[in-house]
C-alpha cells in the first residue's frame, strides 16, 4: 500500500531530478558555447543574432511600452485614493513594485509568450525536418548557430525592454499624475527623483538578465528534447512556457531575498 | 596516395552491416548501389560521423573518427560536402543564404569572394527565380536540387551524396548531374549511394555518365 502510493512519486521525483539536471548540463554548455566565442561562423552567427534582438526586442516594443503605461497609470490612480498621504509614497511604490518587481517580470512574462515559445516551436520544427541533423553534417555547430545568437538576443532584450517597462511604467503614472488626480506633476517627479534608488534599477537590471538566461536556455532546450515527430512539438512548446514562468518566479525570490540579506 | 575516405571492417548490426570495407580514392567517383535505404542512410552517417561503427574503423580525411573530438569532426565536415536523404534546408534563410550557409561559417574568405561564388552558382545553374524564396515556397525537387547545389559549392575534399538523383525528375536529372561534376571535375572524391541496383535504367542511366566512376554493389560490400 505504502510502496503504491511512494512509487509515483518517487518516480517523478526521479523524472524532475533528471530534467534539472539535463537543463543544468544544457545550460552549462551554452555559456562555455558564448565564453569560449571563436572565429568559427562569426559572421552568421551575429547575423542570427542580429535577427534574435529584433523579434524579441525591437517587436516587443509596443506591447511592453504599452502594457508598463497603463499599469503606471493604474498605480497612480490606486495610491492616493488607498494609501494615506499617498503623494509621498508614489516614488517608494515605484521603486519597489515597478523598478524591482512588476518591471523585471512583467517583460520576462511577455519574452516568454512571444519569444520564448516561438523559439521552442522554430527549433522543435527544425529537429523534426532534419534541419538540426543538416547543420551537423555540414560541419556547423549548432550549440553555436542555434542557441547562442538566441541566448545573447533574448538576455539583451529583456534587460532593454526592462528599462522601457519601467520608463514608460512612470510615464503612464506622470501622465495620470498631471491629468486625473490631484497631485501636481512637479510632486510626481519630486518623489520619483527622491524614492527610485539606483540599486533599485540595479537590482531590476541584474533580475533581467537572470530571467533572459533562463528564457533562452528552457526555450532551447524544450526545442531540442522534440525528436520525430510534429506532434511533440506543442507539448514542448507548452513545457516551456510552464517551465520559464516557474523558473522566472522563483529567480525573482531567490534574488529578492538575496537582495534584502545584502541591503541591495 | 592515402584515401579521402576509408571504411574498414565496419558493422552496424541494426541495418545489418557486418564487415563493410569500402574506399574513396581523391578524385573517384564510388557509388553505394543495392542496399536498402537504412543501410546506405547508416553508411553515409558512419562516413561523416554522425554515427558511430560498433565495429571497425573509419578514417576520414586523413582522420580516425572514433578518436576525433567533435570540433575536430566538425571541422572535417565542413572539408566535405554533404547531401542527406531529406535534403533539408534551414526554413528561415532564403535559397542564397542556404547556399551561402557553410561557405560562410567555415571559411575564411571575404563576403565579396562567398557572394560571387554564390551567385555564380545560382545563374549557372538556374535557381535566379529561386534566390530571394523561403524554402516552404519551393517545390520539394527545387529543394532537393538547393541542397545539392549547395553540397557541392566549395572546393569540398569528399562529397557525400544520399541519394542524389532521387525525386530530381522535374528537375531534370543532367541538370543534377552537372552540378555533382562541375564538383568533380574541380577535385573532389566523391561517395554515392542509391537503392538502385539497375544503374543503366534508374534515372535514365545518369549516375553511369559521372566521370572516374567505380560502383560497389550489395556482393562486392
Amino acid at each position: 500500500m505504502t510502496t503504491a502510493l511512494l512509487q509515483p512519486i518517487g518516480a517523478r521525483a526521479i523524472e524532475t531530478a533528471r530534467y534539472v539536471l539535463g537543463l543544468s548540463r544544457f545550460f552549462v554548455r551554452m555559456c562555455v558555447a558564448v565564453l569560449r566565442g571563436g572565429t568559427a561562423g562569426a559572421r552568421v552567427v551575429s547575423e542570427t543574432m542580429l535577427k534574435q534582438v529584433y523579434f524579441t526586442g525591437v517587436g516587443a516594443v509596443p506591447v511592453v511600452a504599452g502594457l508598463a503605461l497603463i499599469i503606471g497609470a493604474v498605480i497612480m490612480l490606486q495610491t492616493p485614493a488607498v494609501v494615506s498621504g499617498g503623494g509621498r509614497l508614489v516614488g517608494t511604490l515605484m521603486d519597489l513594485v515597478i523598478i524591482r518587481q512588476l518591471g523585471p517580470l512583467m517583460t520576462a512574462f511577455i519574452v516568454i509568450g512571444r519569444s520564448g515559445a516561438a523559439i521552442t516551436v522554430e527549433l522543435g520544427n527544425m529537429k523534426v525536418s532534419g534541419e538540426v541533423e543538416t547543420l551537423e553534417s555540414m560541419g556547423i555547430d549548432p550549440m553555436r548557430y542555434l542557441v547562442v545568437p538566441r541566448m545573447v538576443g533574448v538576455t539583451g532584450a529583456v534587460i532593454c525592454l526592462c528599462a522601457i517597462f519601467d520608463l514608460a511604467a512612470m510615464l503612464g503614472g506622470f501622465s495620470v499624475a498631471s491629468l486625473a488626480t490631484d497631485m501636481p506633476a512637479r510632486a510626481f517627479l519630486q518623489t520619483i527623483g527622491e524614492r527610485v534608488t539606483v540599486s533599485g534599477i540595479f537590482s531590476g537590471l541584474i533580475k533581467s538578465l537572470q530571467y533572459g538566461l533562463a528564457i533562452s536556455a528552457v526555450s532551447t532546450y524544450q526545442g531540442f528534447t522534440v525528436r520525430n515527430s510534429i506532434t511533440e512539438v506543442p507539448q514542448a512548446t507548452s513545457r516551456a512556457i510552464v517551465h520559464s514562468l516557474v523558473i522566472c518566479v522563483f529567480i525573482n525570490l531567490v534574488f529578492t531575498l538575496l537582495f534584502q540579506r545584502i541591503g541591495l | 596516395m592515402s584515401a579521402t575516405l576509408t571504411l574498414t571492417g565496419v558493422a552496424a548490426p541494426a541495418v545489418a552491416i557486418d564487415g563493410l570495407d569500402l574506399q574513396v580514392h581523391p578524385g573517384e567517383v564510388v557509388v553505394l548501389a543495392g542496399l536498402d535505404a537504412p543501410a546506405l542512410s547508416t553508411v553515409i552517417r558512419l562516413a561523416i560521423g554522425l554515427a558511430s561503427p560498433t565495429r571497425g574503423t573509419v578514417t576520414l580525411l586523413g582522420r580516425e573518427l572514433s578518436t576525433a573530438t567533435l570540433p575536430e569532426l566538425r571541422h572535417l565536415r565542413g572539408r566535405c560536402g554533404t547531401l542527406l536523404a531529406h535534403g533539408a534546408l534551414i526554413s528561415n534563410l532564403d535559397i542564397e543564404a542556404n547556399l551561402g550557409l557553410a561557405l560562410r561559417y567555415h571559411g575564411q574568405r571575404p563576403e565579396a569572394d562567398v557572394r560571387s561564388e554564390v551567385d555564380d552558382a545560382i545563374s549557372r545553374h538556374g535557381l535566379e527565380a529561386l534566390r530571394h524564396k523561403r524554402p516552404a515556397a519551393v517545390r520539394k525537387s527545387d529543394q532537393r536540387f538547393v541542397a545539392l547545389v549547395r553540397a557541392c559549392l566549395g572546393t569540398p575534399e569528399l562529397l557525400v551524396l544520399e541519394e542524389p538523383l532521387e525525386g530530381m525528375k522535374t528537375v531534370g536529372f543532367p541538370r543534377a548531374l552537372a552540378a555533382i561534376r562541375s564538383a568533380v571535375e574541380r577535385g573532389s572524391a566523391a561517395l554515392l549511394t542509391t537503392q538502385q541496383t539497375d544503374l543503366e535504367h534508374a534515372y535514365d542511366g545518369a549516375l553511369l555518365q559521372l566521370p572516374r566512376l567505380r560502383v560497389l554493389r550489395p556482393e562486392a560490400v
